[in-house]
């Protein structure tokens, strides 16, 4: 069968726009998967003071990007005990009696971590300066609840 | 072909627009985020293939080390244009400036600069206008090696961002990322369908254009990691290591010095005097690593960058009598036709999928935007590419 008289077809302008088209779909698919990721996702970043190469764990402790979750850390025998803890009700709801994934962003640190009900949870890392390090920068991500899944965007169609 | 970068760069569009508000705040901290979350988490693996040398960085590192190395990167002018397509979006965004003004921005090469001073620009537009003067005073003036950029400049003058009788100077080279700081902070937003499709188009070429060298050296698959090469092989060297990888699949020989010197014969290496000084070199050893080996489709990274022109968005009629020829032909069916008409003039996704045709075309597809769509495309580059031929000969 022939196309339809007097089209003109460019076919680079035609697969480019149905292109632009469909990803510009599925892009929009993406962000809406992310907003419901970066609910449940946690970002801990330390910077080096003005005169250190390298930051340093503050003995107070330190909170995430968004000022919901606080870490801290405690020296003891070798063993860094890293605790995080929700900081107010808002966070409290997030959190407790969920578990999570925390690793660092040079994948020195990726264990499974669960808080409790009052929205504490406790790992217990080896101290040494390649784990301080990778405290520097870590990310805690709360696995998905039944009730809170995000669903992946590929079956939300 | 749906290159593997095309729905990251829409991700991008779509955070450079708001359909929803009637301003567009550009919070660069928080956008950059946005983007190096959502390629650690969503594009690791169809557009960095991390998981081919996941054992050498993390997803969050890779993912900001390809912001750096693609978005960040500044790209150079190509000889047959006065200004790169970076420039082109840098032009894009001051034109959608808030302050109404900002329409008349325009981004030119310029040899006698004459202010054209009837026009009197409003206080605000001047406040943000000196927002992106400063922040293109910023951007380092370099020019690569090799760039034609000297000549053109010379014979069409350098470039500017002008605006009116309001003028500020822009670097030869810039990023994708520098055209994004440099624009003014708060943008009017793109409605959605055609407005945003054609902003979406162009933010697509720039994609594009700044993902070629990490798709050559992803190219040359074998769990390389491109992060580790990038600054070592030039592209020269990449395409000739790639024709003689392919020489070396092709003959299913595996890694000998012996075959390597039959290769050798066939597709010799810039950079290198033998076969024997490759295979001692560093990324001699790193190809040759058992790590290695991963599945990366090939054909799709080729066509990557063989078609390195940026194609026209189509208009609303050509996009019609296109769409109907191929629906006379049995290329597409109506739900296919109606989906992209409504993608094409903004229709929501709510009100697509009350439609109980492309609901039908969904459950086809395993209820699955992401497969219909890759089936979709398939079939239409086929019908084009055919049409073509037929209209050709």
């Amino acid at each position: 069968m022939r196309l339809v008289s007097n089209t003109v077809i460019k076919p680079a302008a035609v697969v480019h726009t149905v292109s632009v088209l469909l990803n510009a779909a599925l892009a929009r698919e993406d962000l809406r998967w992310l907003q419901r990721l970066a609910d449940r996702r946690y970002e801990f970043r330390l910077l080096a003071a003005a005169d250190r190469e390298e930051p340093e764990l503050p003995e107070r402790g330190w909170h995430d990007l968004r000022h919901l979750l606080k870490a801290s850390v405690a020296s003891n025998n070798a063993e860094l005990r890293l605790t995080v803890q929700a900081e107010g009700y808002a966070a409290l709801v997030r959190v407790a009696n969920r578990a999570s994934r925390l690793h660092s962003l040079d994948g020195t640190i990726d264990l499974r971590l669960g808080f409790d009900g009052t929205g504490r949870a406790l790992a217990v890392l080896e101290d040494t300066p390649e784990v301080r390090r990778a405290l520097t920068q870590i990310f805690l991500t709360l696995e998905e609840s039944d009730a809170a899944a995000p669903r992946d965007p590929e079956g939300d169609s | 072909m749906n290159y593997p970068c095309d729905r990251f760069a829409a991700f991008l569009a779509h955070c450079l627009n708001s359909e929803d508000s009637a301003l567009v705040q550009l919070s660069l901290g928080e956008i950059y985020a946005r983007l190096t979350t959502a390629l650690a988490a969503r594009y690791a693996e169809p557009l960095l293939h991390h998981p081919g040398y996941a054992w050498r960085m993390s997803s969050e590192e890779a993912s900001a080390r390809y912001f750096d190395i693609s978005l960040g990167r500044a790209l150079l002018l190509s000889p047959r244009v006065q200004l790169s397509i970076t420039h082109r979006l840098l032009q894009t965004l001051c034109q959608r400036g808030a302050e109404v003004v900002w329409r008349q921005a325009v981004v030119v090469r310029e040899k006698d600069p004459t202010a054209e001073t009837a026009q009197v620009v409003p206080l605000g537009a001047q406040r943000s206008f000196e927002q992106c003067r400063k922040q293109l005073a910023k951007l380092p003036q370099t020019i690569s090696a090799g760039s034609p950029s000297p000549t053109i400049r010379a014979r069409y003058g350098s470039i500017a961002l002008r605006l009116y009788s309001l003028q500020a100077p822009v670097p030869e080279e810039i990023s994708m990322w520098d055209a994004v700081t440099c624009a003014p902070a708060v943008l009017y937003p793109l409605s959605a369908g055609e407005p945003f499709n054609r902003f979406c188009s162009l933010v697509i070429d720039c994609v594009r254009t700044a993902h070629r060298p990490f798709q050559e050296l992803l190219g040359l698959g074998r769990g390389l990691c491109p992060f580790d090469w990038l600054d070592t092989l030039s592209i020269q060297q990449t395409r000739a290591l790639r024709k003689f990888l392919r020489v070396m699949e092709e003959s299913k020989a595996v890694d000998t010095l012996e075959h390597w010197e039959r290769a050798w014969q066939e597709a010799p290496v810039a950079g290198f005097a033998s076969a024997a000084e490759l295979w001692q070199s560093d990324i001699g050893l790193a190809l040759r690593q058992p790590q290695g080996r991963s599945g990366i489709d090939t054909a799709l990274l080729e066509t990557a960058h063989d078609n390195p022109e940026p194609a026209d968005y189509l208009t609303e009629e050509e996009l019609l009598s296109t769409l109907d020829a191929f629906l006379a032909r049995d290329c597409i069916n109506q739900a296919e036709h109606s989906l992209l008409m409504g993608l094409h003039r903004g229709v929501s996704d709510t009100e697509l999928k009350a439609s109980a045709e492309i609901r039908a075309e969904l459950r086809k597809h395993g209820g699955s935007f992401e497969s219909l769509a890759e089936d979709l495309l398939k079939r239409i580059e086929t019908a084009a590419t055919q049409h073509h031929g037929e209209c050709a000969s």
